[in-house]
């Protein structure tokens, strides 16, 4: 009797096991609502300041990022993610969204963003516009076209009808940061908020071309929202004074 | 004798060893005259492998000299740190484990040797065809290892070893491995090739030592403890270990071109018959448990018959040994009793001509 | 010589078994459900995607080249000597195992980098890594190099020194040893090895991305290709994914084979 005991045991301590792990992923206190915030990347460190406020006026509210590109965001809800809010880094990711019919209401802009040259401390290789970035010799780093950072810096050499030849087209504007920080790039088109971001590890030189490289940020609340009150009340702080002077703050222009 | 003498090497050299193994409790020194066959004998554990190894250059002792002929392998004394590696030392080794390379051919096995020495492809592989034939396998040539059966594998093994040319050849428990079927076919080559060649032969087995030796070193917790002519130390074992494997039943005589002829006309027939001319001096040998005991002569018995009178019954481990003069028989207590066994009694020994085997007396 | 019959398995491993089975391939039938299959030889055959995955090959060959020159030694040493912290460096190089790629890229950047400890000096002899195809190549080994010691390494370790020692017998000098007898025997353990390392070369991402970048036919081999597909284009993301997957499992399962050579 024993022996035969033993395989469902083992059967059932695996079956626990398993569901003990899925639970625990999931796992927070019972009495505390998490309102889960879909981000862009860039928003990263003005949303947490922004969230720490939030908290700070909901008792027993924890926000809880989903920082990632905006293409990613988007195709996790549409996947059914469990998202409350959506903040996008450009317009076209939110029309995804709104197609959807996922939006629980009408986006709207709180926040623009346009590109500047970034380059390494001291500036080695001597840049002061963007056609210098053009120059044979001059290692240029850019987003590679199918990613809105890329879009813009397209959009930047058309306006100022230049044919430059990056030594690299990155994935997202992190990894072309990184390139400039580390002295790889001799210089890399990157927004004006990861320059701030970046503190002196990096120098900014605006140019007058930026206006066509402007890039919308919209946010909504997401249809079928457990928490549609919070989603909506934080979607009003970042529309707030309060957000605005944070994302102004961080370099962000304002609509 | 039919001999390969000095057809596979250069004419035998002498080998002076002293070496100091503190890790295991070894501590040796032997000589071994050019040319000849030294069988060494022990319990396991005294030392023999260590023997092997400081001689093949796989172990380093802490003090010691090993001297090959003029050459100087090593010489580990004050002060000094002469060490040849193995592969400068000319010193062949042939395990109980044939060891033959999986992805050569037995051919190519063979030709490794002369081919590792600086040989042409060519030159290599004659020489190595050679070999083979020596050994009667050359139409095993292109078999790769793992389609030939132990005793043939031992024997591409010993043609392997042979083609290095080395100054000396040794053996380590080269039959051990065998079945009982193999032994013979292995043991017949090492008995055509074997002379002429300075050779040490590590063997459990005091039959091989009696057959392929023409000296004996009994090694005991890490030192010679005898050393002498085969027959010699197993007819006046002097330790432990040699009493106990001693009693070798041996009968010398001459080759009358089917049987051993004893002097008193006896004749013993021996099987596979080896290849000796008629009339060479030789001897025959065999075990006593391989020895059965009648009462009285049996009438068309395919075994050899020797009738002899008991001398004495003596207990021999589980055993009971028999001695009629200098013939012994190791049988149960049961036929012992069966028999009623008494000194003075007439009886006949028998034993298979499968079991015994025979040699030339150089 | 036939297998003896095996004793049995108690009837309940195979219910974990069977879902461990199914959480590996569930996945790539998904991919296999998720392709546009009337698109899927436009998708795969773009100028992008050709570029990509003959640079992946490209590169995925050299660096296993590499792999194997600095690899067989390394394994032949760690296998085959005993020296004083001999553990603690086999731990140490085989490193790139367990960490995330990425962080062997920044590893490689502060080495090979422009500022790199290394990178400087090769810029004033006129040799520039940075976003070449050399700094790919550079990458995948790094990943790829620990595959080919270690499978090697085992296979070293489990043919044993007895042939060697033979060898040695019969008058072959190490060298010889090594060429004639070691690496014949373990051909099989680095044929394995080598496969292993050329997979791990094609699926290297993360330590390519943070190093050498990502630049059409210079840098972007095809799982960067994967990645920023998706950013437009999931259909055609998804079509890559499976030339990916197929063509490690036919690696894989030639490595297989040629592990029974003999």
């Amino acid at each position: 009797m024993k022996m035969r005991r033993t395989p469902k045991l083992v059967s059932l301590g695996l079956a626990a096991l398993l569901l003990g792990s899925t639970l625990g992923a999931c796992g927070s206190d019972d009495d505390e609502t998490v309102l889960h915030v879909y981000a862009a990347a860039s928003l990263k460190t003005t949303f947490e300041q922004l969230a720490d406020e939030f908290e700070d006026q909901h008792d027993d509210v924890e926000v809880e990022f989903n920082f990632a590109g905006s293409s990613d965001l988007v195709s996790q809800i549409q996947n059914g993610a469990g998202a409350d809010v959506f903040a996008s880094a450009d317009e076209a990711n939110m029309t995804k969204l709104v197609d959807d019919d996922l939006a629980a209401d009408a986006p709207q802009l709180f926040a623009t963003n346009t590109l500047i040259i970034a380059v390494p401390k001291g500036n080695p290789a001597g840049i002061t516009s963007l056609a210098d970035l053009a120059k044979s010799g001059v290692k240029l780093v850019v987003c590679a076209p199918e990613v809105p950072c890329g879009a813009a810096a397209g959009r930047a050499e058309a306006a100022a009808e230049l044919d430059w030849k990056p030594v690299s087209e990155e994935a997202s504007v992190t990894d072309v940061l990184n390139k400039v920080i580390t002295g790889e790039a001799d210089a890399g088109l990157v927004y004006v908020t990861d320059v701030i971001a970046a503190g002196d590890k990096v120098e900014g030189i605006a140019f007058p071309e930026a206006e066509a490289t402007l890039n919308k940020y919209p946010i909504a609340t997401v249809k079928g929202s457990d928490n549609e009150k919070l989603a909506n009340a934080f979607a009003d702080l970042v529309l707030s004074e309060k957000g605005r002077s944070i994302l102004e703050g961080a370099g962000f222009a304002l609509p | 004798m039919v001999s390969a003498r000095g057809s596979s090497g250069p004419e035998g050299v002498a080998v002076e060893l002293e070496a100091t193994v503190a890790e295991r409790g070894v501590q040796l020194s032997l000589q071994i005259e050019p040319g000849e066959t030294l069988a060494v004998l022990g319990p396991n554990g005294a030392g023999k492998s260590t023997l092997l190894g400081v001689l093949s250059g796989l172990v380093r002792p802490d003090s010691g000299r090993v001297q090959v002929g003029s050459r100087t392998l090593v010489d580990l004394a004050e002060g000094r740190s002469v060490w040849t590696p193995p592969h400068a030392r000319g010193v062949g080794l042939l395990a109980q484990d044939p060891l033959l390379f999986p992805h050569l051919t037995a051919l190519e096995n063979v030709a490794f040797g002369p081919r590792a020495l600086g040989s042409k492809r060519v030159a290599a592989k004659r020489q190595a065809m050679a070999l083979l034939e020596r050994v009667g396998l050359a139409e095993l040539a292109a078999r790769r290892p793992h389609q030939v059966s132990g005793g043939q594998a031992q024997r591409v093994a010993l043609a392997r070893a042979l083609a290095a040319a080395p100054e000396v050849l040794l053996l380590d428990e080269p039959l051990s491995a065998l079945d009982i079927d193999a032994k013979p076919e292995v043991r017949q080559v090492l008995l055509e090739l074997l002379p002429g060649l300075t050779t040490v032969v590590v063997t459990h087995d005091v039959l091989d030592a009696v057959l392929l030796a023409d000296r004996v070193a009994v090694i005991e917790d890490g030192s010679v403890v005898e050393l002498g002519r085969a027959a010699e130390v197993l007819a006046t074992p002097r330790s432990a270990f040699a009493a106990r494997i001693a009693g070798l039943n041996l009968i010398d005589g001459a080759w009358d071109g089917e049987a051993v002829r004893a002097s008193d006309g006896q004749r013993i027939h021996v099987a596979p018959t080896p290849a000796l001319a008629p009339g060479v001096r030789c001897r025959a040998v065999f075990r006593p448990t391989a020895v059965a005991i009648y009462a009285a002569h049996t009438e068309g018995s395919p075994r050899n018959e020797l009738p002899v009178q008991v001398s004495a019954i003596e207990p021999h481990g589980d055993l009971v040994r028999v001695r009629a003069g200098a013939l012994s028989a190791d049988i149960t207590a049961a036929s012992a009793l069966g028999l009623r066994l008494r000194p003075g009694m007439p009886v006949v020994f028998t034993v298979k001509a499968t079991e015994v085997t025979a040699y030339a007396l150089g | 010589m036939s297998e003896p019959s095996s004793v049995g398995l108690p009837r309940w491993v195979f219910l974990p078994a069977l879902l461990g089975a199914a959480f590996v391939l569930v996945p790539l039938l998904a991919i296999v459900a998720r392709v546009d299959w009337t698109n899927f030889l436009a998708l795969v055959t773009s100028e992008s995607s050709v570029a990509a995955l003959w640079l992946s090959l490209r590169t995925a060959t050299v660096s296993t080249l590499l792999c194997v020159l600095m690899g067989v030694p390394m394994a032949t040493v760690l296998a085959r000597t005993r020296f004083p912290g001999q553990g603690l460096l086999r731990s140490l190089v085989l490193l790139p195992l367990v960490l995330p790629p990425v962080v062997g890229g920044i590893a490689l950047l502060y080495t090979f980098g422009r500022r790199g400890l290394l990178g400087h000096s090769m810029e004033v002899l006129g040799i520039e890594i940075a976003f070449s195809t050399t700094a790919v190549v550079l990458a995948q080994t790094f990943v790829a190099l620990p595959f080919l010691v270690v499978s090697l390494e085992g296979a070293l370790r489990t043919a044993g020194e007895r042939y060697e020692r033979v060898a040695a017998t019969l008058g072959a000098s190490p060298g010889t040893v090594l060429r004639r007898i070691t690496l014949p025997l373990v051909m099989p353990g680095l044929a394995s090895g080598a496969v292993l390392a050329f997979a791990r070369c094609l699926g290297e991402f993360g330590a390519t991305i943070t190093f050498a970048g990502s630049l059409q036919g210079v840098t972007r081999t095809l799982p960067l290709e994967i990645y920023l597909q998706r950013e437009t284009d999931p259909d055609a993301a998804v079509a890559l994914s499976l030339v990916l997957v197929l063509v490690a499992v036919v690696v894989l399962g030639w490595a297989r084979r040629g592990g029974r050579a003999w």
